[in-house]
């Protein structure tokens, strides 16, 4: 009797279960192109491509070895973009990137842009979880402004106040830390310029 | 019909789930830094409720009293999965702000309550009903509690900036002490408000 309550229970959950998992797999195959595309345009799309190289018109793929290649020998980077305008000519790279110091939320992830010949001319920052209102605040244009015009042989380095070298860029106020991890990024994306794109 | 507006009543004044039973409160906590976070919020628990209390009432004659928990717990995880993924692949940006607590949704005791205390006590209807009536209420304590937080904590409400120029934003109001701190004063509001109304 009591051997076949325990059955009888697990068939009525055994049943509920799979109508669940059943309805989850429809709607995963409904749903998981749509995220595919929908991360796409929110992270390389050509409003991205505007931000990061101005005057390009969209992002298009660099040679899927060169990505490879770089992606086994750089951990920190993601995937790199070329910025072209409307009528296909190149304007600029955009390189994606983590990182390589970490923020106060861990490594934070931009896009940074730069020029056919070794110029920073724009970052935009796709993830953080920087402390909001403090950290966040290198997403400012004041602060981001300070990179355009960097170029491949500079180290970027952050200085709490008073910036007297050309490599040099003024932290945020009250985020040292996100302003460090922020410019590890740019670097990062630049040495890789550096090395394989240019 | 008189039962219909008994039961959006309770939820949105007299038992609203967050300004007098207190249920809910980690999304409610954290998520609230914005307006359009905590409205984002509210809507998406809403949807799971009214989801779950519509399955979970027409079911009710059929779960057995035993395994009534890890049912409830299946129908509400299943919803929560689903709007997770339409939320990814259409509300990206609100998806990325909510994060963790989407999938938390699942173990927010305001649904469980509901479906034990009244979804699997009552028919269609009037479940329904419950639901809307207390994913309002959750939904208005949520977005308010994020206006008061925005406003102070950024000068904005919405995203819009109201509160410009010589203003100094608070910025302990949008960090977790502001959550306490808003949401003390809030509860301390509504106490207020019905105690003199009773009097």
């Amino acid at each position: 009797m009591m051997q076949n309550e325990i059955v009888k229970l697990g068939i009525v959950l055994l049943i509920i279960t799979s109508i669940a998992g059943g309805l989850l797999a429809f709607s995963n195959t409904v749903t998981a192109d749509l995220i595919v595309e929908a991360e796409e345009a929110a992270s390389s799309g050509p409003e991205v491509a505007m931000a990061v190289v101005p005057g390009s018109a969209k992002f298009v793929n660099i040679e899927e070895g060169l990505v490879e290649e770089i992606k086994s020998e750089n951990d920190k980077f993601i995937d790199g973009k070329k910025a072209v305008d409307e009528n296909g000519n190149t304007v600029g790279y955009g390189i994606r990137t983590l990182s390589t110091v970490a923020g106060y939320g861990g490594d934070m992830e931009l896009f940074v842009g730069i020029s056919p010949d070794g110029e920073v001319v724009g970052t935009k920052v796709l993830s953080m979880a920087e402390t909001p209102g403090l950290g966040t605040n290198v997403q400012n244009q004041e602060f981001k402004d300070q990179y355009l015009g960097k170029t491949t042989d500079m180290n970027i380095e952050v200085v709490k106040s008073g910036v007297s070298e050309d490599n040099q860029i003024q932290a945020v106020a009250g985020a040292t830390f996100s302003s460090n991890s922020y410019t590890s990024a740019v670097n990062n994306a630049l040495s890789i310029f550096e090395e394989y794109i240019k | 019909m008189m039962n219909i507006v008994k039961n959006l009543k309770n939820g949105i004044i007299k038992e609203n789930p967050i300004f007098v039973q207190l249920l809910g409160m980690c999304p409610t906590l954290a998520v609230t830094t914005s307006a359009l976070n905590g409205l984002g919020m509210g809507l998406a628990t809403t949807t799971v409720l009214i989801g779950s209390n519509i399955v979970i009432a027409s079911l009710r004659k059929l779960i057995p009293n035993k395994i009534r928990i890890p049912v409830f717990i299946v129908v509400i995880a299943t919803f929560v999965t689903l709007i997770d993924m339409f939320m990814h692949a259409y509300a990206l940006e609100l998806y990325k702000s909510l994060g963790l607590f989407i999938p938390l949704i699942v173990v927010n005791c305001l649904i469980l309550g509901r479906a034990e205390s009244y979804a699997s006590k009552n028919s269609v209807v009037p479940s329904i009903f419950d639901a809307i009536g207390m994913g309002i209420g959750f939904t208005l304590a949520l977005t308010v509690l994020g206006m008061v937080r925005e406003l102070l904590g950024s000068g904005s409400l919405f995203g819009a900036t109201i509160l410009g120029g010589s203003f100094e934003p608070a910025l302990i109001m949008i960090l977790p002490p502001g959550a306490f701190l808003a949401l003390g004063f809030l509860i301390g509001l509504v106490n207020f408000i019905s105690r003199k109304k009773a009097a």
